[in-house]
Formats: C-alpha cells, structure tokens, sequence
C-alpha cells in the first residue's frame, strides 16, 4: 500500500489525518423531505506526532469535536483518511477495531454526563478491562486501585460512586478510565472546561505529568486559546470545519497569519497587562455550517477580506517553518 | 469618597438543608459606587451569584439572610417589604443572567418583552413605548431594530439574545446592572463584544455595573475594582491593577498563579491544595487557613481587614499591623 510506505518514512507520526469529511444529513420540511447538510468537518488534514501534543482550537461549531470523535470512529467520518502508526483505522472492522480502540481513547467535557451515576468508581473505571482483558475479579479490582493512585486519587474511592465526588476528582476518574488499558493515545475534549480554574490547574498538571510518565500522545480539544498554548506543542485553528491555520504553538501565538486566528487572539480576555491593546472586534456570529459562505469560509466577517474572497477558496499554503495557512494574504 | 450607589455590611445567608445549615456568605462587605463596574470573583460555590441575588432579595427557597445591611442610596433593602422590592426589580436594579435562553420568554417576542417591563414600572402610551423599544435596540446594537423586535427568541444567536435582556434590564433606565456570568455561554469573539458593549453601557447609559464571573481575565480586561470572594468572605478588594497586579491576599495569588497565561507556558500552574470548605461548619477564624501556605496560628481568629492604600483592602493577617477599622 503506498500509503504504508509514506507513513514508514516518518515513523515518528503516530495519528495521520488525510483530508477528513464529515457530513451531517439534517432532514427538515414538511415530513422531512428536505435533506440539510451540515458539514461539521470539511477536509482536515494533520499530523500527530508520537508524545506530542496537537492543540485543536476553535469556536462552537467550528467541528473541532467531531474531529475527535471522527478518529476513535465515535461518529463514522463521511470520507478520508485516519491513520494509527500506520494503519487505516477507517477500514478496519470486527476485533481488529476493537484491538485497536485499546490504543485510542477519549475523555470528554463533562465528567457529570460521561461517567454513568448507577455504577461504582470500580465498575466505571473497570469496564474497559472487562471487556477487553481476560483479568479476574481480583486483579481488575488491583489495577483500579493502581490507575486510581495514578491520577491522584486514593484506592479507598473505588466503592464511591460519581455524586460523591467533585468535578474535578470526577474528571480525574474519567481520565483513569480512559488509561486503563494502558493507551498510546488520548483525545482530551475540553477536558475542563467544566472546572473551577484551580481544579483545572491540577487536572492540567496531572495530564501533563501523566503524558511524560505513559509517553503518551494527546488530541487536545479547547476553546481556549490560552489553554491550548500553555500544554500544545503544534495547535491547529479550525473554522466552519477547516483548519484555517496551523504551525508551532509559539508560532502562532508570536506571528499569527490568518485575520481570524489573530481576531481571536484578541477577543481572548488576558490576565497579561502588555497584551491587552487594540482589539480586532469581528461582527456577527459563526455562519451555520450548513450553509457556509463560497470563496473563504471566513470572507463574511473578515476586517481584510477582498473581492477575491468571496468566490475562491484559499488552499493551506506553506509559509516557511511548517506554518501554514489558509488565506489569500 | 462620594456616598456608595450600594453598601454591603456583614451580609450573612444560610441555607437549610438536609445536611444541616449551610453558611453561604459570612460576612460581606462590599461597596458599588455610581457608575462603578466591580468585578465580583470566586469559584464555584464561593457566593457570588447569591451575593447578586441577596441584592435584589431574589435568595432561592431555603435560604435566608440572617444578619447585614444593604443600602442601596442610604436605604436598607433589607428591612423595606415587599412591595418595595417590586418598585425596585428591574427598575432600579437590573439583573442579567448566564443563559438567554433561558431568561428570556419563549412564547413572547423581544419586543413584547420589552414592553412588559416598561409597562410595569412606567406610564406610556404603545407609540411610545414602540418607539423606546426601538431605541434600547440601537443601545445594544441589535442589527435591524425594527424586524428584531418582532422576533422570538429562538430566531436569534446567543449574542443576540444577551443583547436582547440587556436591551430589557436597561429599559427603566436602572442605576445598577447586576450581570451574573453574562459571556460565560458565548464564543470568545463574541464576548468580546457583550463585554465590549457593557464597557460602553456604563459610560453612556451612566449605570453602574456588578460583574459577576469566575474568570479573572475578564475582570482584568472590564472592570475598575475587583472583589475577591471565598467561601461566603470578600477576602480582598480594591482597584483591578491593584489586586491583580500586587495582590496580597494568599487566595488572590493562588488564583492568579493556577491561571494559565500566555506568559506560563513551560511553567508549571500552581494547583491550590485541597478543597473549598462546605459550608455546613460556622466559619470561625479566616477560612482560607487550612489551604493557606502561610497559615498561622493567629489564623484560627477572623482575619482583619487592612487597608493596603486607601482604596485596596486585604482581609489576612499577614499585613497586619497598621490595622485599622
């Protein structure tokens, strides 16, 4: 396969994504007969490298979980390309999915809803070795305490259940869970976006120790720029679906190239004094991906948009350095 | 200084639970001024929301203000009855909330909504409450005033519908907006612009505006003064570059230091060890003392308040000495 030979010459490419498609079919009207389709994900591409971290940042609505959902085939992509160390999860099926989903996991937004109240922290944390290992009883119940201790939690919780425990412990057990079968990557999904600042500074720190221990690589999902900076070492902007922008963290924090990845710089609210100036204030809203603008999806509400803008669509172009971008500046 | 739009003294609030009596606010003190924008912040469950609601006397069922006095110019709310409060809510005092959606009315349109309000608190004929509605829609910058105001609230984005209740909270021309968490739901582009808007509100609207929000950031970028709060405690206060800039108090730099920032990266955030009490223990003594990294025996006694300059103060022991109060 040429595409196993492309992915050997750069071994140290964990997760390739080759022009990702996700459609969403909406059907509305009278008795649904209109078909609507919302395209969540548009043609991404990108790379992971192994113990890397990609920071995936965007608006609501901008696709970014899809993506991630999209690579564990959470939701089944519409077209493209995933590659796992080289094999293409997308045409994998049966057991060998199923092998392959011990490598890849996700922890979600909102530990509230992802983890299941009816069942004790050693069912929920315990499930994964369930169904994939052949472990007794025993020494399920051994690596819970061991996982338990290793996100920072004592082995005593695993008769709690969920209501007993704070966002950020819970958020603590949904990480256990998702190393439980000792993964080679993770999909972090806002993984605190639902914390206190102070409870997300420990989960943080937590990730990030974890990440240098487990050798991990991490799919970081945020809204928040700052956030995405602080822990990425690539970040990948996404609008409407598309990465708009994409290079090294500091990269595009010191020389941000698209309109929009440096409107949202500064629409972010910082604690730091020397970066609080002159903002880009955008108008309006995301557009509704079912329905995006032709040319640059972004030309609506572009301060520097041109004519050219409205009708032809910018490529991701190579700047220097692997910064590119996707704009006709 | 000039006399305070609103003055907050020893504010307590308890709940009663199953679990026993919750001690939600222990003692606030807190002063807005006119045409003031204060920043009230705190992690969840520290009592700023019940603070903004204590204002209007809106404290959910269960709950109840024990002892405290909230003057609102010179009048103590708490001691007036009911039919005062009306006269007050969303007249004098406004109130904004996290989620539009859900603040807002399904059934009627926004401009129906408007009307209400100004048809309860003041006497005009439909032209010209029309007309009114009309003008609070440009005070917003709602795009289209005309055709918005015959929508629901379902036609419009997120944005728009902050923009819409702060179109409504404005409408009697009230003296303070009470903005509970008002960006928090919003994409950062776009709140930039709520916050943008509010800044401006002020200036030309002359209201002066209690900003509550867990993000520190929007503090620095908003607000003039800043209160910081802990479990039910203002425990420092003063000018934004003052506070959070050289803050004093050990909770306000645990907070700053557990904020990532574009300046933090490579540096590890400082988790803050511990949890936030429950409230279900009296507060006896400062009660950031089991958390504190200076903690000191002292620290079992309620903290005194210091005045760091005139107008920033610290409720900590550790600049004690030229106490005063």
């Amino acid at each position: 396969m040429s595409e196993k030979e492309q992915i050997d010459t750069q071994p140290d490419v964990q997760v390739q994504v080759k022009n990702l498609v996700k459609h969403f079919v909406q059907r509305t009207g009278f008795l649904r007969r209109k078909p609507r389709i919302v395209r969540a994900v548009d043609g991404v591409s990108f790379d992971i490298r192994r113990r890397g971290t990609l920071g995936l940042v965007g608006e609501s609505g901008c696709g970014k979980t899809t993506i991630g959902r999209c690579l564990l085939r959470l939701v089944e992509p519409t077209s493209g390309e995933v590659y796992f160390e080289g094999t293409n999860v997308l045409g994998l099926s049966g057991s060998r999915l199923r092998r392959l989903r011990r490598d890849m996991q996700i922890v979600f937004q909102n530990p509230y809803s992802s983890l299941d109240p009816r069942m004790s922290v050693l069912g929920i944390v315990g499930e994964p070795l369930q169904t994939h290992t052949s472990l007794s009883h025993g020494q399920i119940r051994d690596r819970v305490v061991e996982l338990l201790e290793r996100v920072g939690m004592s082995g005593d919780h695993i008769y709690r259940y969920p209501h007993e425990f704070s966002g950020g412990q819970l958020q603590r057990i949904a990480v256990a869970r998702a190393l439980a079968l000792n993964p080679k990557f993770l999909v972090l999904d806002e993984p605190t976006a639902a914390l206190d600042v102070s409870v997300q500074a420990q989960v943080i720190a937590q990730l990030m120790q974890l990440q240098r221990e487990l050798e991990l690589t991490y799919l970081f999902i945020s809204h928040n720029l700052t956030l995405v900076h602080y822990l990425s070492d690539t970040i990948a902007v996404t609008y409407l679906g598309k990465i708009i922008e994409y290079a090294g963290a500091d990269e595009v924090f010191d020389n941000p190239l698209h309109p929009y990845t440096q409107a949202l710089m500064s629409a972010t609210p910082s604690l730091d004094r020397e970066l609080r100036q002159q903002r880009v204030m955008l108008s309006g809203g995301v557009p509704d991906p079912a329905n995006p603008p032709p040319g640059c999806v972004f030309h609506p509400r572009c301060p520097r948009a041109s004519d050219s803008c409205s009708h032809e669509e910018p490529q991701l172009v190579d700047v220097g350095n692997g910064h590119l971008v996707t704009c006709h500046l | 200084m000039d006399q305070p739009l609103v003055e907050i003294r020893d504010l307590r609030l308890q709940f009663r639970t199953y679990a026993g009596i919750v001690h939600a606010l222990n003692g606030i003190d807190l002063e807005i001024y006119e045409r003031d924008m204060l920043g009230l912040v705190g992690e969840t469950g520290c009592g700023k929301s019940m603070t903004g609601l204590a204002i209007l006397r809106l404290v959910p069922r269960g709950g109840e203000i024990v002892s405290g006095s909230i003057r609102f110019r010179g009048e103590d709310l708490l001691t007036q009855p009911e039919s005062y409060m009306q006269q007050i809510r969303g007249a004098r005092i406004a109130m904004i909330f996290q989620d539009p959606s859900a603040s807002l009315n399904p059934l009627f349109t926004i401009g129906q909504q408007l009307e209400t309000v100004m048809r309860r608190h003041q006497q005009a004929d439909k032209r010209e409450m029309r007309d009114r509605a009309l003008e609070l829609s440009k005070v917003v910058e709602l795009p289209d005033p005309a055709r918005i105001l015959d929508t629901y609230p379902h036609e419009l984005s997120g944005g728009m519908k902050q923009r819409a209740s702060i179109a409504i909270a404005l409408s009697c021309g009230a003296d303070l907006l009470i903005a509970d968490e008002p960006t928090t739901d919003l994409d950062v582009t776009v709140q930039a612009q709520i916050l943008d808007l509010l800044r401006r509100l002020r200036e030309t609207q002359g209201v002066a505006i209690l900003m509550i929000t867990h993000d520190l950031a929007v503090v620095a970028e908003t607000c003039r003064r800043v209160a910081v709060l802990y479990a039910g405690q203002v425990v420092e206060s003063g000018p934004v570059d003052e506070v959070l800039y050289e803050a004093k108090h050990p909770y306000t730099r645990a907070l700053l230091q557990a904020s990532p920032r574009r300046s933090s990266r490579g540096q590890p955030l400082l988790a803050i060890p511990g949890t936030v009490p429950s409230g279900l223990q009296p507060l006896e003594g400062c009660a950031f003392g089991p958390r504190c990294p200076h903690a000191m025996e002292t620290c079992a006694q309620p903290p005194p308040r210091v005045s760091v300059t005139p107008a920033h103060a610290v409720y900590c022991f550790l600049y004690d000495g030229s106490e005063e109060r």
